[in-house]
């Protein structure tokens, strides 16, 4: 099983697997997504103190999720990037940064949206919106300093940066806990039952799951284009670009 | 027509429902053209090396 995994480190491995992965995933991310969107808008309860206007969690929590997500699998391929110097893990931080800042930007909307009308206002600078905004900000820091530098040392410089932006991660999960704050405190965790009825957790799980397999499947297609770019040279690509 | 009219208003939340909506498709829309332009560049460039 471990073989089959190191084998994404070889670029034509990793570009012809990713093919028939992605096609699932395309599959896998377009039932989530109608299913959920269907159940969130029209099947599931309205809450007994916000209304309808619930309905909004089932984008504003996956999207949250998903730019948290992302950002700890880019410093994980940040990790594995200067450790290894595998070039795949430099692409794969290259590319879901973009990615990630725009699922960034849907929450931070979404939840101004949410906000106006559970909260009275559209933006406080409570620890949770502020940090979630800083993490916004790392993104464009990650994405400036791949346009700014050299090719050779902006994969480098990236990874760094990633590594310490990834401080922002825990402040953004715990802020609830450790300020007071206006957001809601987590009603999911790994560890101890959710506070949330299971009439309107399976929309917001199929939700998650929908974004995320949207995020992967993106994630995916921009590294195998970016491989192709970066290995224009290579006899691998010379062959595929006979079947392109 | 009733019925449209109270599913677009949503007990009146449906601006902030509907534009969150909106908002997510278009960014995922945009994610899209962005993926597919990404992947034509890639493909005239080894084209045309």
């Amino acid at each position: 099983m471990w073989q089959w995994f190191y084998q994404f480190a070889s670029p034509k491995v990793f570009y012809t697997r990713t093919v028939v992965i992605s096609r699932g995933l395309f599959v896998l991310t377009s039932i989530l997504l109608i299913i959920g969107t269907v159940a969130g808008l029209f099947l599931t309860p309205a809450d007994y103190q916000q209304g309808d206007s619930v309905r909004i969690m089932y984008i504003h929590v996956p999207s949250a999720f998903c730019s948290m997500a992302i950002y700890s699998m880019m410093s994980l391929h940040a990790v594995m990037y200067l450790i290894w110097r595998i070039k795949i893990c430099d692409i794969l931080n290259q590319v879901a940064a973009p990615i990630g800042a725009s699922f960034t930007f849907l929450a931070l909307i979404t939840g101004a949206l949410w906000g106006k009308p559970t909260w009275g206002t559209w933006w406080i600078w409570d620890a949770r919106l502020t940090s979630e905004l800083i993490l916004l900000f790392i993104y464009f820091g990650n994405m400036g300093i791949r346009q700014a530098l050299p090719k050779q040392n902006a994969g480098f410089a990236a990874a760094v940066f990633t590594l310490i932006g990834f401080v922002d991660i825990p402040l953004i999960h715990f802020s609830v806990n450790w300020w007071n704050t206006l957001h809601q405190g987590a009603s999911l965790s790994a560890f101890a039952r959710p506070h949330i009825a299971s009439s309107m957790l399976w929309p917001l799980m199929i939700m998650i799951a929908g974004f995320m397999t949207f995020a992967l499947l993106h994630i995916l297609s921009r590294a195998r284009s970016e491989l192709l770019i970066r290995e224009v040279k290579q006899s691998w690509s010379r062959e595929l670009s006979k079947s392109l | 027509m009733i019925e449209y009219a109270k599913l677009l208003s949503m007990h009146g939340y449906g601006v902030y429902i509907w534009s969150s909506y909106a908002l997510t498709a278009g960014v995922f829309v945009v994610n899209i053209l962005l993926s597919t332009r990404r992947y034509r560049q890639a493909r005239e460039r080894l084209r045309n090396e």
